[in-house]
């Protein structure tokens, strides 16, 4: 196992890079990103969506020790905390440097469209961040009764945001192949997915290092096991259905973007990384509970994470890739989509931020107390 | 009180391109940034086979989606029917790129503002064409006020079978194209 | 000549104004609104997108051009612009102008140097070469022909006669037979037929806007336009038809067309047994040309012929076969003899000096300067042979051969060129073959950018002023479209130069104070001007004002006849003359007959290679213009064009990069999968392939036929024959 003296300097190294990603985006802006009017969202909203949705993750996954009282979860109740809040803030970055003119956004306050679902994802977001951030302060000095009723606030707060998430993918007018009811839900399992998956890794990663906190912590691994698997088994579900009957259901837009999926320019993208790493792997290694070794779990984390990360991505594109038929008639060139080595320096910067004061926190606050 | 509208008869485009550039040169952007397209299809096999082009721009809808989804307001209708962006408000979250059926946003790179066509709002006003209907040769376009039953556009519109683009997405444009 | 009195220019201004086609600040509205936007002026002049040079006001906002909109009286415009006048006009600030006088150092190495150095150094080096070598060892080439006026001068004075055009790259067929079949050219009356058939001329990508404003005129009123072209090309959207034909076959479907017309005694029996002389020879000469003939050369339908032939008859004689422009009349084998049978047809219909068919230019005589002509010198025979005894004889002197200087340079018969707003190593054959010219003692180029011309070949650059930095002389306003009465406009300047550049004229006094011949430029281009439009009754002052002016008809309908009652076109029998004596005279047909194409494609991977213009490129002299490439880049506008059927064979997908290979060169392009195109064919577009890395948005953009073209003179009339290329396609790179 890697120590974490070496994890600390590989992730400074990669928040160097993120931090000249992000020099990169401020300086010359679009011009060194993927997008461009046909495709108008590229792999910083892909980047932002995962640490957003993550973030909600994290919260429900701390929730069922807060909220729901299950004394199991308890031993990684306070890591999913500031996990959640250390992931949100990844995704703000993201997202601010993709705004074009973040410097705008106090408008948000004085000029509110309250149709526009990405005020209220901004919005919600706020408010979920807020509680998030007074429920952790509020641990912080033991005030339990105010820690249950603000935990219950984020919740509802993280699920609102999240679903909402999915509702500006979902209530896009252009967007046939993002629209509809599902993507508030899908969101939520993606967010659920992907925290557990945070859940298993960072607790193989710090737990060793730190005996003290352990507590009853050796039976959470094979639990965090299963829930993944439910979690892997909606995500499949979700997908195989939505595919499905996009690509049947032959609707303009929607059809489209099945296709770029299952044999389009996304293709290898979707069935190597999206179906491979999110289903096929993690399925694999965790069909069978009676086999669950802590590895096991940790290897169908990791893939499922990375996968995850990219059905981020194939969502965002699949979406705009087919040109908008605004004219009747026939199909024309895909439009052309890469991710821009400064949009993967984001991707980098942002998961070492995540772990460098992951191990920060974890060092200044959790070497030396006891589980709450 | 005036309501601005234009009837464009795709059948007359020969696909110069003039529209584009006059467009450009009227508000001073740069070549790759345009406020108008051309979409070109191809009806039918060799021989026997039609080259059509149909000009596209922003649609001026009564019902526009980029309005909905603009989280400040930036995007905004003025009562004569036109739709404009106020820069100052703008954040540059492109969601109004993602939220047109038409495809009528382009990204001012400098600004990082979403832009599209004006209706050449401060022109019309005074009474001017916007350039992309005075430059056309083929005169595939005109604009007018349809609340004046002596303008062009409004004869014109009491007299042609007419269709919008996308009518079923519901954004009521006030773009209007000639059936043939 | 008829005169105008200041009187008959007055009430016309006010005609004009009644109709609200005055410039648009004498307008009464438009002053107040003009008064309230003081900092904008709108300066009437001509544009330089394309040889047309349509009557535009340009915008100066604060010193600073801002945009142009078409002239409301100019004929060719009606206040309409094309992009490329738009594009044209932001060039103005387009970085890649040659901005002072260059001297070459090396390959691709310039050094910039005075106007007084670069006179002096030219002027002596021109002097040298005249005396060793003589007046015919200089050669000035030019796309023609509006530096005429001035290289005359120069010419003369050292006694070189070789004044060269680019025409043989555009259209000499058609002027080479126009002027000995009928005398003149005429031109369709698109607003008043009934029936036009266009065969390879498009007139929505060489575009005149008026032009088609008035072909789509004449459709609202009913009437019925047929579109002829191996390509779908824009024209052929509006047309009621489109019929592919098989590339360099037009001729045949021509003699088939006549044919149907005589058997069926369709055509004009009295307008052909009193102005046409020639027919009983055309007819027996062209008997066999039946539509059954015709269909397996041109793979038009037998049936097709006939109707077309039957449908123009029925509504002739308000119908004509367009006359054509750059299309046919410089890219075959049998390019004369196609540009014959356009004669033929049109005086078989009968629609000659006719309203809805064929009419000549207004145009108005104008006034000339008096000023000192050099002394005269003995001249030799012309460089290029154009005009003289020997293989050349038939073809134009005033157009020339351009495509032989550089052969003639390696023969070291030509020792000076000039080269005046024309760029031969990107529209000639062969660049490879056109950068000879380098080599002659001296090569002075005078282009606005940074052309290939000047980058490969020139030794001095002597940049020319925009055309909003100059004032020309007054032109008639006429062409390719009619209009009974004639106008006259004047490109005008602008604003001040940008650079350190100068007029044709200042460039020319600047050599002549060095050559000695200071006297015979010693005028202005005001004074000049103001001489052309003294006998029309008007002044400069009020061209000025108008940018364009039109005045009382001089065009009357009917054939020309003598004060007898004779036919008198300026034609040796003064009838149209379906057989050209000049042609018997030097062993060729007098009359049109079949000549098939020099070269036919075969194999299952060979395609004719044809090229066309592209409705927002003037050829390759925008192809620099950031404006109208970003039009080719949002198009794929550089990519070529391929039948669909013949790229499933070759297994070949829209987008793919191909390979096209002649005995010349061998070029990657990206691939249009179309089904607007004849299977026969590779279609690409003139604008691009630019080599010249001083011009940086042009440079290794696309392909170009010219890359393709072996160096060829067709016999009559001295073209190209742009299209007598067969090349090889196949997928992938190598």
């Amino acid at each position: 196992m890697v120590s974490a003296v070496t994890w600390k300097r590989i992730s400074l190294v990669m928040m160097l890079l993120g931090a000249a990603g992000a020099g990169a985006i401020l300086l010359f802006g679009e011009a060194v990103l993927g997008t461009t009017d046909g495709v108008p969202w590229g792999s910083l909203i892909a980047t932002y969506l995962f640490f957003a949705a993550a973030s909600v993750g994290l919260t429900l996954m701390a929730s069922l020790w807060y909220v729901f009282g299950i004394e199991a979860f308890k031993p990684v109740t306070k890591r999913a905390l500031y996990l959640a809040i250390l992931s949100v803030l990844m995704g703000f970055g993201a997202i601010g440097l993709e705004l074009g003119r973040p410097l705008n956004m106090f408008w948000l306050i004085f000029s509110p469209n309250l149709s526009s679902a990405i005020w209220w994802m901004g919005t919600l977001y706020a408010v979920y961040l807020g509680f998030r951030i007074l429920c952790v302060y509020c641990i912080y000095k033991q005030d339990e009764g105010k820690v249950l009723t603000f935990s219950r606030i984020t919740v509802v707060a993280g699920l609102l945001a999240v679903s909402n998430l999915g509702s500006v993918f979902g209530n896009a007018q252009a967007r046939p192949f993002w629209q509809g009811g599902a993507m508030p839900f899908y969101f939520i399992i993606v967010a659920l997915l992907t925290g557990t998956a945070i859940l298993v890794v960072t607790f193989a990663m710090l737990e060793k290092s730190k005996p003290a906190v352990a507590g009853n912590g050796e039976a959470l691994p094979p639990l965090l096991g299963r829930l993944l698997l439910y979690f892997v088994v909606a995500f499949g579900f979700f997908k195989f259905w939505y595919l499905s009957n996009s690509i049947y259901g032959l609707n303009p837009g929607t059809f489209e973007g099945a296709k770029i999926l299952l044999s389009g320019p996304l293709s290898v993208q979707f069935w190597a990384l999206e179906v491979g790493l999110t289903i096929v792997i993690p399925l694999f290694l965790l069909a069978r509970p009676e086999k669950y070794t802590n590895g096991r779990i940790l290897w169908a984390a990791l893939a499922s994470l990375i996968g995850v990360f990219f059905a981020h991505q194939n969502f965002v594109l699949a979406g705009q890739l087919a040109p908008l038929q605004v004219i009747p008639g026939d199909m024309l060139l895909y439009h052309q989509y890469q991710t821009m080595p400064a949009e993967w320096a984001i991707v980098v910067g942002g998961i070492g931020a995540l772990i460098y004061f992951s191990l920060w926190v974890e060092h200044k606050f959790f070497r030396s107390s006891t589980a709450a | 009180m005036a309501k601005y509208a234009m009837l464009v008869d795709a059948g007359r485009c020969t696909g110069c391109g003039a529209c584009r550039i006059a467009c450009q040169m009227q508000w001073q952007l740069p070549p790759e940034i345009a406020y108008n397209r051309l979409e070109h299809r191809e009806k039918g096999t060799y021989p026997k086979v039609k080259w059509e082009t149909t000009p596209v721009q922003c649609q001026h809808c009564d019902n526009p989606p980029c309005l909905h989804v603009c989280p400040t307001g930036a995007t905004y209708k003025r009562s004569d029917g036109i739709v404009l962006i106020d820069h100052k408000k703008c954040i540059g979250c492109k969601y109004c790129m993602v939220a047109c059926p038409y495809g009528a946003r382009t990204l001012d790179h400098e600004k990082m503002v979403p832009e599209k066509c004006r209706f050449c709002a401060d022109y019309v006003v005074k009474g001017q064409q916007p350039p992309c209907v005075s430059t056309c040769m083929n005169e595939v376009r005109v604009f007018g006020d349809v609340e004046d039953p002596s303008s062009k556009i409004s004869q014109l519109l009491a007299g042609e079978s007419v269709y919008q683009l996308l009518p079923e997405r519901g954004t009521q444009p006030r773009i209007y194209y000639v059936k043939r | 000549m008829p005169k105008f009195s200041r009187r008959t220019f007055l009430k016309m201004a006010t005609a004009a104004g009644a109709i609200g086609s005055m410039p648009v600040y004498l307008n009464r509205n438009k002053l107040l609104e003009a008064a309230e936007e003081a900092t904008i002026e709108k300066v009437p002049t001509l544009c330089n997108g394309c040889s047309n040079m349509c009557g535009m006001f340009v915008h100066v906002k604060n010193g600073r051009v801002w945009k142009a909109e078409g002239h409301p009286i100019h004929l060719k415009s009606r206040g309409k612009l094309c992009a490329r006048g738009h594009g044209t006009v932001a060039d103005i600030y387009n970085p890649n102008r040659v901005t002072q006088p260059m001297k070459r150092v090396g390959e691709g190495q310039f050094e910039p140097i005075t106007w007084e150095q670069a006179f002096q150094e030219i002027g002596q080096k021109l002097m040298k070469i005249v005396d060793v070598y003589g007046g015919n060892s200089v050669v000035w080439m030019e796309h023609g022909t509006r530096g005429k006026q001035y290289a005359d001068i120069l010419l003369d004075y050292i006694g070189s006669p070789n004044y060269i055009t680019h025409y043989a790259t555009c259209f000499t067929s058609k002027t080479n037979v126009w002027p000995k079949m009928v005398g003149t050219t005429l031109y369709g009356d698109h607003e008043n037929a009934d029936y036009m058939l266009f065969v390879g001329r498009n007139f929505a990508g060489g575009i005149i806007p008026n032009g088609m404003n008035k072909v789509l005129k004449a459709k609202e009123r009913g009437a019925k336009l047929v579109v002829v072209d191996p390509r779908h090309c824009e024209l052929a959207i509006q047309a009621d038809e489109w019929i592919p034909i098989r590339p360099g076959t037009d001729l045949a479907f021509f003699l088939a067309l006549a044919h149907v017309l005589i058997t069926e005694k369709l055509y004009d029996v009295q307008f052909v047994r009193q102005y046409v002389s020639g027919f009983d020879e055309f007819w027996q000469a062209n008997k066999n040309c039946t539509p059954e003939w015709a269909e397996k050369i041109t793979s038009v339908p037998a049936d097709k012929i006939r109707e077309i032939a039957r449908e123009m008859a029925a509504k002739a004689p308000r119908a004509f076969l367009e006359t054509g422009y750059h299309g046919l009349n410089a890219h075959y084998q049998n390019s004369v003899q196609q540009a014959q049978a356009n004669v033929v047809i049109n005086a078989l219909l009968g629609n000659m000096f006719k309203v809805g068919g064929l009419l000549p230019a207004a145009s108005l005589e104008l006034g000339q300067l008096d000023k000192p002509v050099p002394p005269a010198k003995e001249k030799g025979p012309r460089v290029d042979g154009a005009g003289e005894e020997g293989p050349y004889a038939t073809v134009e002197p005033g157009r020339g051969i351009p495509q032989l200087v550089p052969k003639l340079v390696e023969e070291g018969k030509v020792k000076a060129v000039f080269i005046y707003h024309y760029n031969p190593l990107r529209t000639g054959p062969d660049p490879e073959y056109q950068k000879k010219m380098k080599d002659a003692e001296l090569v002075v180029s005078i282009p606005i950018d940074w052309n290939e011309t000047s980058y490969h070949t020139a030794h001095y650059i002597l940049p020319e002023s925009f055309f909003l930095e100059r004032m020309e002389t007054p032109v008639n306003v006429n062409g390719h479209i009619t209009h009974l009465s004639p106008q006259v406009a004047y490109r005008a300047k602008v604003v001040d130069p940008v650079h350190n550049t100068k007029s044709l004229l200042e460039i020319m006094q600047g050599l002549a104070k060095e050559i000695g011949a200071a006297e015979y430029f010693n005028f202005t281009v005001e004074e000049e001007a103001e001489a052309m439009v003294a006998p029309l009754g008007i002044t400069m002052a009020e061209l000025r004002k108008a940018g364009c002016l039109e005045f009382p008809p001089t065009v009357k309908p009917g054939f020309p006849l003598s004060a007898m009652g004779k036919p008198s076109l300026a034609t040796p029998s003064g009838k149209v003359e379906f057989s050209v004596g000049v042609y018997k005279a030097n062993g060729f047909s007098g009359v049109p007959r079949w000549v098939p194409p020099k070269v036919m494609p075969e194999k299952e991977n060979e395609f004719r290679l044809i090229h066309g213009k592209q409705p927002w490129h003037s050829h390759h002299i925008t192809s620099n213009n950031r404006y109208l490439m970003a039009i080719s880049e949002t198009y794929n506008g550089t990519w070529a064009w391929m039948n669909s059927q013949r790229a499933k064979q070759l297994g070949i997908k829209n987008g793919d990069t191909v390979t096209i290979a002649s005995e010349l060169a061998q070029k990657q392009v990206q691939v249009k999968v179309t089904e607007l195109l004849h299977p026969d064919c590779i279609w690409l577009p003139s604008a691009y392939g630019g080599f010249s890395p001083k011009a940086e948005v042009a440079y290794g953009v696309g392909v170009n036929y010219n890359d393709f073209l072996p160096v060829q003179v067709e016999p009559i009339a001295g073209s190209v024959m742009g299209q007598e290329v067969i090349v090889t396609v196949r997928k992938g790179v190598n």
